[in-house]
């Protein structure tokens, strides 16, 4: 495991424990890394609201928001962006499908246009462009 | 048209010699195209042809609209391939099955 691993994994386990070193990370550990550098790309989250922006699979995007609003009860909306071969479509409980377009599909464009860029460096230590491993900084 | 319903000059010239002749003879389908430039000509020369550019005015600006929408068009669907090309595969989730592969490569190793 790398240095920036070992940092990554000290930001989401909050410690800095030896034996995360040796744990053998699944799918699930990986998404929650690259979900803290996704939350990162739409700029500071307000006090009071969790925020995680990744992608799921081959098809899908989440964005959940969540926070306490101004009665102390805990609000949280999650979307999904499916990507398909016709469009993107935008997923939210108790909405009807929409097709993604204008504005949402340029910022949505730019999300993940930077969030590759970010996981494949900062985490996979790789070249975002042409997927080899990044030399070694001396 | 006959020779009793032929117009005499003061049926087809106006007082400048033109409008009405443009009348007459537009009604004429076999005679208006040959006439209608000279007479278009003719009111130039007076003074009194009013250009009327509304209609390809209208018609530019719709081409500038249309080919506005069309590049705005493209500009969105070049964003939704690339979302689709980062997230299908060759994007995030590659690097991620990459990075499993090979930790599992170095456990066991």
């Amino acid at each position: 495991m790398g240095k920036f691993m070992r940092a990554v994994s000290k930001l989401v386990t909050g410690k800095q424990d030896s034996r995360v070193n040796r744990k053998r990370l699944t799918a699930r550990d990986l998404i929650a890394m690259e979900s803290k550098i996704g939350a990162q790309l739409f700029g500071p989250i307000k006090k009071g609201h969790r925020r995680e922006f990744f992608c799921l699979d081959e098809h899908t995007w989440v964005w959940y928001e969540e926070w306490t609003d101004a009665n102390g009860k805990l609000q949280n909306v999650t979307t999904r962006y499916e990507v398909r071969q016709n469009g993107i479509l935008k997923v939210q409980d108790g909405h009807p499908y929409q097709v993604v377009e204008g504005d949402e599909l340029r910022n949505l464009a730019t999300a993940t246009r930077l969030y590759r860029e970010h996981v494949i460096r900062g985490l996979y230590g790789r070249d975002h462009i042409t997927g080899q491993p990044l030399a070694p900084v001396s | 048209m006959s020779l009793a319903t032929l117009p005499t000059d003061s049926d087809i010239l106006d007082e400048r010699g033109i409008e009405r002749a443009g009348e007459f003879l537009h009604d004429d389908p076999e005679t208006a195209s040959e006439f209608r430039i000279p007479q278009t000509d003719q009111a130039v020369a007076a003074g009194n042809f009013i250009p009327t550019p509304a209609a390809p005015y209208v018609e530019e600006v719709d081409y500038h609209a249309d080919r506005a929408a069309e590049a705005v068009r493209q500009a969105l669907e070049i964003e939704r391939r690339h979302v689709t090309e980062v997230t299908n595969a060759g994007g995030v989730v590659k690097m991620r099955d990459l990075y499993l592969e090979s930790q599992d490569n170095q456990l066991q190793g």
